[in-house]
């Protein structure tokens, strides 16, 4: 019986723990890092604990610090969302040890599947195609290109693409320092590096009793520095031949390693159907919200309830629908896709019909880590929000989708907004031509291009200046009823100055009241 | 278009906003919050956020735009060199009282501004040296014409 979670994470994770959490009338502990005093995630919860400092290394991954907070709250249970501890065993141990619950897999499974190198084996073994494995010391000219991977790795932290052999020292010593930083083991290795490809990956879920349900395939082919940005169920190019064989290598995956709990399967494809295992994540993943809206199920509710020891029924439910989901970042495509950063001055988005939670029919699905007055810093990666659309079709999905991100209130700092619009009505994407080349073969300069063009930048000028002196009508203290502007003499044009946003809007210009 | 400044020109007449640069812009109703717009017969609803503050947010039919105000009467004393003594209004320069290289007091007159038909003399702001001269008597200048530098003591 859980009675009080600890969610090991910050930001929309948290969030979206507690409200399953709330649902299901379990008490809620937040954790926060200095950086995160003012996130939403810590007011939230039901208690919260601060961990001192910033730095990721003196907070989200001191385990010894999480299980402490746990005994200080209360909690009897730990999540530990994605990202930080929560593909790490020996945390997963020690929070057994300490006599507390963990909503996760066995600490074994997740050993077994932690080190890509090891799960790589297993599951050539067990009959699944895996792309061979190069020794980082005796890559040759032959085997360019090939990337670069970080064996605990996750969240394109610690990947490069290596394309010269004079490259390849270079980048292995900067992926050995990410993935040391970011997940305390400087393991790489390195695989041939498949140009075009499609990024598949099967949603496992898996009860102590030995029924594994594969819930379909999530296709997260749209990439920017190896970390997804759109993530859509099904996927375009899947026809129910490849569903099958990717769902009976996805079960045979986890039966393989004894897997209990929500994972996922991942796995490269081509065009032509072949594919190749990649590495499974023994967590609940970024994009788990479009297999929610389709399959109808709470993946939070079923970890809580395997973790009790609950059995799944016999079959899952039956997908409907389709559902894409954007990762709306801090961030400016149009610059290198540069962090951004600074404080959300306002943060809404039309049309949303659910929030951390399954629309009650097709809508828009908000999973936020701020809201208004939320500062964004660089500690932490920069995702404000995940947003999803779900309909009964994929071009539905994509236009409701689309239109919601248009209308959104993001204010404050420059963001990929407008990218992820323009991906979403893109007629290559809505051909379901979405491989892993697609910004490339497409071109930022079409993609990043603001949704605004000239004509509604000086609409939103004049805008600008007429609400400035209607403002300053409304607060002026001497004739405050006549209209702004009033001559009894024809007079010269007034003059509004306004200068369009972009990275350098908090540069500090004089102003005027 | 980040970082382009967008100049807008508008005056109300007795026929309503006349926006500079543009014939097609007809009814116009704004308040702080929001600006609706007659452009060729269709109405444009546009939400502004900030409106009167530095920084400004437009919110249109599926687009949004972050401007920043700039200011409206420019200061000219911001702009220029620390020290930089300023013409406040236009006018001539009846007299100067001081030369490049002179020690002055704060207070000491350094010279004399005469427009409206009234002298308005131009005072040290702190004991320095002045610097350099932009003005000689007998010249007209503009408000915000950098008249005298004065470099404050103490200052290399």
């Amino acid at each position: 019986m859980i009675t009080r979670v600890l969610v090991a994470n910050r930001g929309e994770i948290a969030r979206r723990v507690f409200r399953t959490c709330r649902d299901l009338g379990i008490g809620t502990v937040a954790v926060y890092s200095d950086a995160d005093a003012d996130s939403p995630h810590r007011a939230e919860a039901d208690r919260a604990v601060r961990l001192p400092g910033s730095a990721p290394a003196d907070t989200y991954l001191r385990a010894d610090l999480l299980i402490a907070a746990a005994r200080a709250a209360g909690a009897d249970a730990v999540h530990p969302g994605y990202g930080f501890l929560s593909e790490n065993a020996e945390f997963a141990q020690a929070v057994l040890d300490a006599g507390l619950t963990w909503i996760g897999p066995p600490p074994a499974a997740i050993a077994a599947m932690g080190s890509k190198v090891a799960a790589k084996k297993l599951m050539a073994d067990a009959g699944v195609p895996v792309l061979p494995e190069l020794d980082p010391g005796a890559v040759a000219d032959s085997d360019l290109p090939v990337l670069v991977k970080a064996s605990a790795g996750g969240g394109g932290r610690g990947m490069r693409v290596v394309r010269t052999l004079a490259e390849l020292p270079a980048a292995l010593d900067a992926a050995r320092a990410e993935a040391a930083s970011a997940f305390g083991d400087p393991t790489v290795f390195c695989e041939p590096y498949i140009e075009v490809g499609r990024h598949l990956e099967v949603q496992v879920l898996a009860d102590a009793h030995g029924t594994v349900w594969s819930l379909g395939e999530r296709e997260c082919s749209l990439q920017r520095r190896h970390q997804k940005i759109v993530e859509e169920t099904p996927s375009p190019m899947v026809d129910d031949r490849l569903r099958g064989e990717l769902s009976a290598a996805a079960v045979a995956a986890a039966k393989a390693i004894d897997y209990v709990g929500a994972g996922t399967v991942e796995f490269l494809a081509r065009n032509d159907g072949s594919f190749w295992f990649l590495e499974t994540n023994t967590r609940l993943q970024v994009e788990h919200p479009v297999t929610e809206c389709v399959t109808g199920l709470d993946l939070v509710a079923a970890q809580l309830r395997i973790a009790a020891g609950e059995r799944l029924p016999a079959a899952p439910p039956e997908p409907r629908g389709a559902a894409i989901e954007v990762r709306l970042y801090a961030e400016d495509p149009a610059r290198d896709w540069r962090p951004t950063g600074g404080t959300v001055r306002r943060f809404a988005v039309p049309g949303v019909t659910a929030e951390f939670d399954v629309p009650p029919r097709p809508g828009i699905r908000l999973d936020a880590g701020v809201a208004d007055g939320t500062p964004v810093g660089m500690a932490y990666d920069p995702m404000l929000a995940k947003v999803i659309g779900w309909a009964p079709t994929r071009e539905e999905a994509a236009a409701r989708l689309a239109a919601a991100l248009a209308g959104a209130r993001v204010h404050g700092m420059t963001t990929n907004r407008d990218l992820l619009v323009r991906t979403l009505r893109h007629p290559e994407f809505l051909a379901g031509r979405t491989d892993t080349a697609f910004f490339d073969r497409i071109g930022l300069g079409q993609l990043a291009s603001p949704l605004a063009g000239p004509d509604e930048v000086r609409l939103a000028a004049l805008a600008a200046a007429l609400a400035g002196a209607a403002t300053r009508r409304r607060d002026a203290r001497v004739l405050g009823g006549l209209p702004s502007g009033w001559r009894n003499v024809p007079s010269p044009a007034a003059a509004g100055g306004v200068r369009r946003g972009g990275a350098d809007r908090r540069g500090g210009l004089p102003v005027h009241p | 278009m980040a970082g382009r400044t967008v100049e807008v020109g508008y005056r109300y007449t007795r026929d309503g906003l006349l926006v500079e640069g543009r014939d097609d812009v007809g009814r116009v109703t704004a308040t702080p919050e929001e600006v609706i717009v007659e452009i060729g017969g269709a109405e444009h609803r546009l939400r502004t956020f900030g409106a009167g503050s530095p920084d400004v947010d437009v919110e249109g039919d599926g687009w949004s735009v972050a401007l920043r105000a700039l200011p409206r009467f420019p200061d000219a004393a911001a702009a220029v060199a620390a020290g930089s003594l300023v013409a406040p209004m236009p006018g001539a320069v009846a007299a100067v009282h001081v030369a490049v290289g002179d020690r002055v007091q704060a207070g000491s007159p350094l010279l004399v501004l005469e427009a409206m038909k009234m002298q308005h003399p131009v005072v040290a702001p702190g004991a320095g040296v002045v610097r350099s001269l932009g003005v000689v008597a007998g010249q007209q200048v503009d408000a915000g014409t950098v008249l005298a530098v004065i470099e404050a003591e103490g200052e290399p």
